[in-house]
């Protein structure tokens, strides 16, 4: 009997230091065994590939992943040869079907484990992107590797030049990238996007969504990085892109501004303000014809920061010119992107969303032709600006002293 | 079969058996059989314990030894023989009485008495001793009268055993013995050289006495004594060790002090059965509650104001003769962390200092268990800057993460061990050389990542905040470290839940070792220390009696203040009055 009973004892011992042991170093990884991959890019098959093998054409689902990975260096070797270093990143690619299918091959091709964690940016090529991504991006939402956090942004041209950049400010492109997003993150959260916010634009059917576009230039034998614009998704595809301007508009429209800059030309001179804070307020609403009218109240705090020309004027009557110029200045950029929103019928302000919250019954009903309601859309447009005060100076040098 | 049984090792597994089922492939049986083995050496251990703890009653060996002879020739034939015939005995022959008529002997261990005590208080009044009237008879009122009347020492009492005459003499005490009386003379004469009062070594303070407890008893009691002059401080001596005779006192406050915790503490040391106290660590492991943990149930200090708040708060404390540390139960786990400065600063600051040794506490114990676990399990914790530096400083070192934090560890311990035992000026010569040798060349050369070295480090600095647990932090860290290195986070919130619920199991003298930290409302000096005037209460469940310490009452702010508007009031009162006399 207590024979019985010490065995029992004993194997459940047993039990438990092998669950101990053969559980254990499940997830285990040395960091000198991992590719840190800090961005990742999306393209199309490029051509020239095709021209060398004629059967990839036939098979359209192909596409080009670019694995931007950053290189980790001891730092006994790396003080000694700093002038040969070269570049501080590793690129990786492959063509195969699907997103993971590429990550295993060069997974499988190095002598390091990918960890996904730390991905920086899923840049999309821009053809890659106007073939339609849904099918693409699985991965990216399926894997727990893959964050959610992770910025969505559309490479001018191919994603993989611009993850090849090798820029002056940083060593590797796509932690350029996030610090870009970031900085413009603190002038509005509405410029960074990150997978999550792409997605759910997708997902709720009516709305478009929005990623910025990263150019790269060539200045003087270097390389940089710009934003210009942003693209325009209808569904999945890409379908046009506001251009900088446009996007300031888009911008504001959404409202939550706390920094920025804007700048109005009349005939008498050039003004430059500081966005000290702009709020948006909307409305949406039906109008009894049966058409849509969505209000959008804007109401800013500016600072004056630059003033060139306006002789003639007094700081008593320029002030409350400057305050109508920059209303009129911010409703035009507000427009201008509207404009190019309802030609692409792409809803990116989510109108249609803010409209179902409102009015859930009459939206069944108006699902089906939101984009013709929204092309036909009017919008009324408020702007009230305030313009509390001069700055340091009250008059430029080029302003006539006021008449006592 | 048998007798194979007795030559090997593991007894109660045969060796046929172990053969026959390595060969029959059976492992679960022989699994169960190892394992069975070793729970049943596990469990004898256990029942030897569990035999100890029922044990009660004091053990006494000593000798009484014969009662005294008439004649002195044979009283000092014994004494020489059972004190082994030893150099340092002194036997002083003496010639006493008007006409010297009475002869008799001095016996005394050389070394351990006053010389000075012996010439003023024993020789010269006797050769000077005329007695007054008719001559006392040899035999008992011989004995009585040199007491009463002739000796000049403090403590002179009679004693008729040999055994009782051989330990006087060993404890520092001088024996007269005179030829024809059966009783002797036992003459306190206690001296030697012993250490001053100085300052403790180990417990440095910036503010509060600097006084510290030597070797010698008398004076450690006296120390405490000073410190509180209460008729309540009650002393008790026992003498413990067979070989050693060790006196151990225990000091308490009576109206204060359960009287539980006490008789425990008296029914743990009376069932000591030791060859020798050395020190009081002797004494410490045969008395504390949880011998195999790792957090030790009995506290210590060397300072007299340490001890002496112990006592004030309803603690036994344990003074042992031989070493300057002195033993305080029961022993709260928050102890560790509460410092005499805490006391003597201000709330404010010492509650900061307070928190940040819990701070420092908790990363001794995690910091490099925390870096295995986050660069070998949880990248995606790190932020990847951080990432980066941590991967660029892994690269090109040759040894896993957890052997790298391992080494550190463990040329930290060396080097900490090898700092203590030599002496100062070495001492820093081999710091200098570890840490340039750590710190730099070994990162320098590749052989670490800087970030280990940097790890190890704050662990270092941070156990020294908690000097108390110190040990306890050092065996737990290498315990978290291999939990980290097995399975992450996961393994170290496993082991932190393990040493919680050991924490909170384990007891000293009856009262639990959490207190104070456990989810009560005796919370004034746990996380923070409340000002003076607030601590009105002892800590909860060590005092029985007397509880509150004083009245509580909130002393004025702004004194001054209060005083101005006294007069202000007085001031107006007289215009007023004249105003209204007007």
């Amino acid at each position: 009997m207590k024979r019985q009973w010490l065995s029992r004892w004993s194997f459940l011992i047993l039990l438990l230091l092998f669950s101990l042991l053969l559980a254990g170093c499940w997830d285990y990884h040395e960091l000198e065994n991992l590719f840190i991959v800090t961005g990742v890019g999306l393209d199309q098959v490029a051509d020239s590939d095709k021209e060398e093998d004629p059967d990839k054409e036939a098979n359209t689902e192909k596409m080009d992943v670019t694995l931007q990975i950053g290189k980790t260096q001891s730092p006994s070797t790396g003080s000694s040869d700093t002038g040969t270093q070269k570049s501080s990143a590793i690129l990786l690619k492959t063509a195969k079907d699907t997103t993971m299918e590429s990550i295993m091959q060069l997974d499988q091709d190095s002598s390091r484990t990918m960890l996904l964690h730390h991905n920086q940016v899923m840049l999309l090529g821009r053809d890659l992107a106007k073939s339609g991504i849904e099918n693409r991006i699985d991965a990216f939402l399926r894997n727990q590797q893959m964050r959610m956090e992770v910025l969505v942004m559309v490479a001018d041209r191919r994603a993989e030049d611009i993850l090849a950049a090798e820029l002056e400010e940083e060593e590797i492109s796509s932690m350029y990238l996030y610090g870009m997003m970031q900085d413009l993150y603190n002038v509005s959260p509405h410029y960074k996007i990150r997978m999550l916010d792409f997605v759910s634009r997708l997902r709720d059917g009516t709305s478009s969504a929005v990623a910025p576009i990263v150019e790269l230039v060539e200045q003087e034998d270097k390389e940089r990085l710009k934003l210009k614009g942003m693209a325009i998704f209808k569904k999945d595809k890409m379908v046009g892109s506001l251009s900088s301007q446009e996007m300031q508009g888009y911008i504001w429209t959404m409202g939550n501004v706390k920094q920025g800059a804007l700048a109005a030309q009349t005939d008498l001179g050039r003004a430059v303000f500081r966005i000290v804070k702009l709020e948006a307020k909307r409305d949406i609403g039906l109008n009894p014809n049966g058409s849509i009218r969505g209000t959008i109240s804007v109401y800013a705090t500016l600072a004056l920061t630059e003033l060139r020309g306006f002789s003639g004027m007094t700081p008593l009557e320029l002030m409350p010119y400057l305050v109508t110029l920059s209303e009129n200045e911010i409703k035009r950029q507000i427009r201008d992107a509207f404009k190019v929103a309802q030609e692409l019928d792409a809803d990116i302000y989510r109108f249609g969303l803010d409209f179902h919250r409102r009015h859930p019954k009459v939206w069944k009903t108006i699902e089906e032709q939101w984009d013709q309601l929204f092309r036909e859309m009017d919008l009324d447009l408020q702007v009230k600006v305030k313009l509390p005060a001069t700055g340091q100076i009250a008059k430029s040098l080029e302003m006539e002293e006021p008449k006592p | 079969m048998i007798a194979n049984a007795r030559f090997f090792p593991f007894s109660g597994i045969v060796p046929n058996d172990l053969v026959m089922l390595i060969k029959n492939n059976s492992w679960k049986e022989l699994s169960i059989l190892l394992l069975g083995f070793l729970f049943r050496k596990l469990s004898f251990l256990g029942n030897q314990y569990a035999l100890y703890r029922k044990t009660t009653g004091p053990y006494d060996d000593r000798t009484k030894g014969p009662g005294m002879e008439k004649e002195l020739t044979k009283n000092l034939a014994y004494l020489k023989d059972n004190l082994s015939d030893s150099c340092d005995l002194k036997v002083h022959p003496l010639e006493f009485g008007p006409k010297n008529q009475w002869s008799g002997a001095m016996v005394f261990i050389e070394g351990m008495i006053d010389n000075g005590k012996i010439t003023d208080g024993i020789l010269r009044p006797l050769k000077d001793w005329r007695p007054e009237s008719k001559m006392p008879a040899a035999g008992d009122g011989l004995i009585n009268e040199l007491a009463k009347k002739v000796i000049c020492a403090g403590s002179v009492k009679p004693v008729a055993s040999l055994g009782d005459i051989i330990l006087e003499c060993l404890s520092g005490n001088t024996a007269v013995l005179v030829d024809g009386c059966a009783t002797g003379l036992i003459i306190g004469t206690k001296g030697w050289e012993k250490r001053s009062v100085s300052e403790p070594q180990s417990e440095t303070v910036i503010r509060g006495p600097r006084e510290g407890f030597t070797e010698n008893i008398c004076n450690n009691t006296a120390l405490i004594r000073r410190k509180i002059r209460s008729g309540r401080l009650h002393v008790e001596n026992l003498i413990v060790g067979r070989r050693s005779q060790t006196d151990v006192r225990l000091m308490y406050l009576e109206d204060v002090a359960s009287h539980e915790v006490v008789a425990e503490v008296k029914k743990r040391l009376g069932r000591l059965d030791v060859d020798a106290i050395l020190e009081s660590g002797y004494i410490e492991e045969y008395i504390e509650d949880a011998p195999f943990s790792p957090f030790s149930t009995v506290g210590y200090s060397e300072k007299p104001d340490v001890i002496a708040a112990q006592i004030l708060e309803g603690r036994v404390a344990i003074l042992v003769d031989g070493t300057p540390f002195v033993l305080t139960a029961p022993m709260l786990f928050i102890e560790s962390f509460q410092t005499t400065e805490d006391y003597y600063t201000r709330p404010l600051y010492a509650s900061l200092v307070r928190m940040l040794r819990f701070v420092g506490y908790l990363i001794s114990i995690f910091a490099p268990a925390l870096y295995i676990a986050l660069t070998s399990f949880h990248q995606e914790f790190i932020p990847t800057t951080l990432l980066f530096s941590i991967a660029n400083a892994r690269e090109g070192t040759p040894f896993p993460v957890l052997l790298e934090s391992m080494g550190m560890v463990f040329a930290f311990e060396i080097l900490r061990e090898a700092g203590i035992r030599l002496p100062r000026p070495v001492g820093q010569a081999i710091s200098i050389v570890g840490a340039l040798i750590m710190g730099d060349a070994a990162v320098s050369a590749g052989l670490v990542g800087a970030p280990v070295v940097i790890t190890v480090a704050i662990t270092a600095v941070a156990s020294f905040l908690v000097p108390a647990q110190n040990d306890a932090a050092s065996v737990l860290r290498v315990v978290m470290m291999v939990l980290a290195s097995f399975t992450g986070w996961y393994g170290i919130s496993m082991g932190a839940l393990a040493v919680l619920m050991h924490l909170g199991s384990l007891n000293s003298f009856g009262v639990p070792y959490f207190n104070g930290l456990a989810w009560t409302r005796d919370q004034e000096d746990t996380i923070v220390r409340m000002p003076l005037w607030f601590m009105i209460r002892r800590p909860q469940g060590i005092p029985e009696n007397n509880t509150v310490r004083g009245r509580f009452f909130i002393p004025v702010f702004r004194p001054h203040e209060v005083l101005d508007e006294d007069s202000e009031d007085e001031q107006e009162e007289g215009p007023k009055e004249r105003g209204a006399g007007a």
